[in-house]
């Protein structure tokens, strides 16, 4: 099994698009897929039509009364399951830190599931919290959405350096650039420009498109209503990246 | 459809599919995709091995591409895929893909795989929906199907698969479909359509001496089922599909004419005077065929972990092989196909049929059951009386003509009706089975290093071969007289195990005739 975050501390720049057509795709390759919204928002829950809803919500799920298993629904999709987002949530920072081991505990969630799933995708909320350090500790990629910016590329900078001095295990991190408007002369430079002063950023970028928007008016994976699109040309490259990373030897 | 989960229900109409679907949408709304031309078809050997073993392997064609995706299912419920595939059948187990053939090596060895039954129809796949237009249930109608073999249809079934987390909806869905008449049924369809397309999965009853009737009519009603097994077997032979379709052709041969020969005083002499040339004549066809064929399968044994071989040393043996079995087969088929054996079939099953009726009247003569206990007490004297004269020192014909009496018990035993005493007959069985399986392998042995020994001295003289392939040949002919030897020695004991069964039988039960493991068996004969 292996684990895919995205992440990012602000919010707005596409994390929850990027998990639901990157779970969508794996799915679609075969792959045991299973999206877990972390975000109370419940964004990605309602692209799918579930019920934001967990029984017992995240601090049974902390400290053991409910496991994952539990709270898992089916898509609409072959192959492709989720755990959707709770309200409370917005508490998991505050449960967590009540636990043994805060930092792990997401990682020590997911264990049970290794052998059902083949991929996990954890749609993060935006926030440097004890839930984006659970996220970091148990991920294989960190998935960095960045939106053409300058203040955006400091905080990825930032981020590098915090899984640089984290202890133990580190995931990859990898940054793509987000929402680009190819009209935007900024943009089309930063395209140009940060896959060469950042080793960990791809070159595979979303482009900024109505019908990523369209989703949550859909409630679908781009791939499905908008076949033909860009976005969908888009998030296949990414996702044809992610795969090949996850599939390198450690 | 196969290998979705979930839950298959049919019901006793064709309506009744229908008819929960509708009673699903009355309580859910229901969303049904546009029906998708389905052609299956289920492929199987010939005596429906992976039905037997629980599994099911169907050709599922693409209305598009008009190439298969192969879909087999196994016992545990797991499924394996294979494709696109667009070779024809039938096939051997090395022509199949490698996904499959792991699981269908065990259970089909040398059997070939054909298409058994072949359908056609529409499936149509559907949701139910919550308020929020999600699926929490999946449909797939398999609608009735024509079969090609132009029976009934297949019936249609309808899956309800249930999605994770969303169980309350299925087990509603289940009492539905339960309250319209419908009943679970097995994932694999495979089941209904033999059933559909009438084909018996049992296969042909297996041929009995009705012991009540007159002898001349039971053994004369004998002879037309092995003439029977003979026929079916004969298409398999020609088209060479696989190699057991001779076998089953050779052994209704040996059988018939183990028949005739034990029991035919009981026909019309001069039927039988006919009769045995003939049978004799088939047998001899089929026999190099029949030899080369197992040689051939033996090869890879021979050969693995020759001390100096290689698998390159031996290529010029298995090629020439190839050759003689071409040759031979060409000779078979020239035999199967020519007016002669056809005569003999039309003359023999016309001859047979004219004896197997019987008003019912008492006549005067014997009846089946005393002709029949007798023999089989005759021929089980005879293996003892024979098996007790050999020794050490004995020719090796002496054993190859003991087996030929074996086989002539073994297959009287096998006409046997069903004996009262199943455990005690298995017991006599496997041992009559102990001493065949050693003089078999006596035999064989023999016959194959023999045959080695022509085969060399024709490679040999046509210059055909290395010193390696010699060498190589040498080795495996030094394996074969070891095992040959190996069944000598064990033959004593075997033998002695055997005769012993029979003395121990007749102590405890002096009432039983002498042949006293047969006659365990023959109990329900009398």
């Amino acid at each position: 099994m292996k684990v895919v975050a995205t992440y990012n501390i602000k919010g707005g720049v596409g994390k929850t698009s990027t998990a639901v057509n990157l779970a969508w795709f794996g799915a679609r390759d075969g792959l045991r897929t299973l999206l877990w919204d972390l975000d109370p928002q419940g964004s990605a829950t309602y692209m799918f039509r579930v019920k934001p809803k967990v029984k017992g919500g995240g601090s049974a799920l902390l400290t053991g009364k409910r496991t994952l298993d539990d709270g898992i629904k089916g898509t609409d999709f072959d192959r492709l399951d989720l755990m959707p987002a709770d309200f409370s949530y917005r508490n998991l920072d505050l449960d967590l830190d009540s636990t043994k081991r805060p930092t792990d505990r997401i990682r020590r969630l997911l264990t049970p599931l290794r052998k059902e799933y083949d991929l996990v995708v954890l749609d993060c909320p935006p926030s440097v919290s004890l839930v984006s350090e659970n996220v970091v500790h148990a991920c294989d990629v960190l998935l960095v959405p960045l939106i053409p910016a300058m203040l955006s590329v400091r905080t990825y900078d930032q981020l590098i350096d915090f899984v640089d001095t984290m202890p133990g295990r580190k995931p990859q991190v990898m940054g793509f650039l987000s929402m680009v408007d190819s009209r935007k002369k900024a943009h089309r430079e930063f395209t140009d420009r940060l896959p060469n002063d950042h080793a960990s950023v791809v070159p595979e970028a979303i482009p900024s498109r109505v019908v990523i928007e369209q989703m949550a008016e859909e409630r679908a994976p781009v791939p499905v209503f908008a076949p033909a699109s860009s976005a969908t040309t888009a998030y296949e490259a990414l996702w044809t990246r992610v795969r090949s990373r996850l599939t390198e030897p450690a | 459809m196969s290998g979705v989960g979930g839950q298959c229900w049919v019901g006793p109409a064709s309506s009744a599919v229908p008819a929960a679907l509708a009673a699903l949408g009355a309580d859910y709304t229901v969303a049904m995709d546009r029906p998708v031309a389905t052609r299956r078809m289920w492929l199987d050997s010939i005596d429906l091995r992976l039905f037997h073993r629980g599994m099911a392997l169907t050709a599922v064609e693409n209305p598009v591409s008009g190439a298969s995706m192969l879909e087999l299912s196994l016992p545990d419920g797991a499924t394996a895929t294979a494709g696109p595939d667009a070779l024809g059948w039938p096939r051997l187990l090395a022509d199949l893909p490698d996904d499959l053939r792991p699981h269908l090596e065990p259970v089909l060895g040398v059997r070939a795989l054909l298409p058994v039954v072949e359908a056609s129809g529409t499936s149509v796949a559907g949701r139910v929906l919550d308020a929020e237009g999600k699926t929490v249930l999946r449909l797939v109608h398999d609608r009735p199907a024509t079969l090609s073999t132009g029976r009934d249809p297949l019936p249609g079934r309808l899956w309800l698969i249930p999605l994770r987390g969303y169980d309350a909806v299925g087990q509603c869905a289940a009492r539905i479909a339960q309250r319209v008449g419908l009943v679970p049924d097995t994932p694999s369809r495979y089941p209904a359509a033999l059933r559909a397309a009438g084909v018996d999965p049992g296969g042909p009853p297996r041929a009995v001496m009705e012991t009540g009737l007159p002898a001349r009519v039971a053994v004369a009603r004998v002879l037309l089922s092995f003439l029977g097994e003979l026929e079916a077997a004969v298409y398999g032979t020609v088209d060479d599909v696989d190699i057991e379709f001779l076998h089953d052709l050779r052994v209704a041969v040996r059988r018939s004419r183990s028949a005739v020969k034990l029991l035919g005083d009981v026909l019309p002499p001069a039927l039988v005077a006919w009769a045995v040339p003939e049978l004799k004549l088939l047998g001899d066809l089929t026999t190099p065929s029949r030899d080369l064929d197992v040689l051939l399968q033996q090869l890879p044994t021979l050969t693995a972990g020759l001390a100096g071989g290689r698998r390159e040393d031996v290529e010029p043996l298995v090629l020439h092989l190839a050759g003689l079995r071409a040759d031979e087969r060409r000779r078979l088929v020239i035999g199967l196909r020519s007016p002669r054996f056809e005569r003999f079939r039309a003359r023999w099953r016309s001859s047979l049929l004219a004896l197997t009726t019987w008003d019912g009247q008492p006549r005067a003569g014997t009846i089946a059951a005393e002709v029949l206990v007798e023999r089989l007490d005759r021929a089980h004297r005879r293996v003892l009386r024979h098996g007790s004269r050999i020794t050490d020192a004995s020719p090796a014909e002496d054993l190859h003509d003991l087996r030929k009496r074996v086989k002539e018990l073994r297959y009287l035993l096998e006409v046997l009706p069903p004996p009262t005493d199943p455990a005690d007959a298995r017991v006599a069985i496997k041992e009559l089975k102990a001493l065949q399986d050693v003089l078999g392998t006596f035999q064989d042995s023999e016959a194959q290093r023999e045959a080695l020994c022509a085969l060399g001295t024709d490679l040999m003289s046509a210059d055909a071969v290395s010193v390696r392939t010699i060498f190589a040949m040498g080795e495996m002919a030094a394996r074969l007289q070891e095992d040959q030897d190996t069944s000598r020695a064990r033959f004593a004991a075997v033998f002695e195990r055997f005769s012993q069964r029979s003395v121990q039988r007749q102590t405890a039960d002096p009432g039983r005739r002498r042949a006293a493991p047969v006659t365990a068996v023959a109990g329900a004969a009398r």
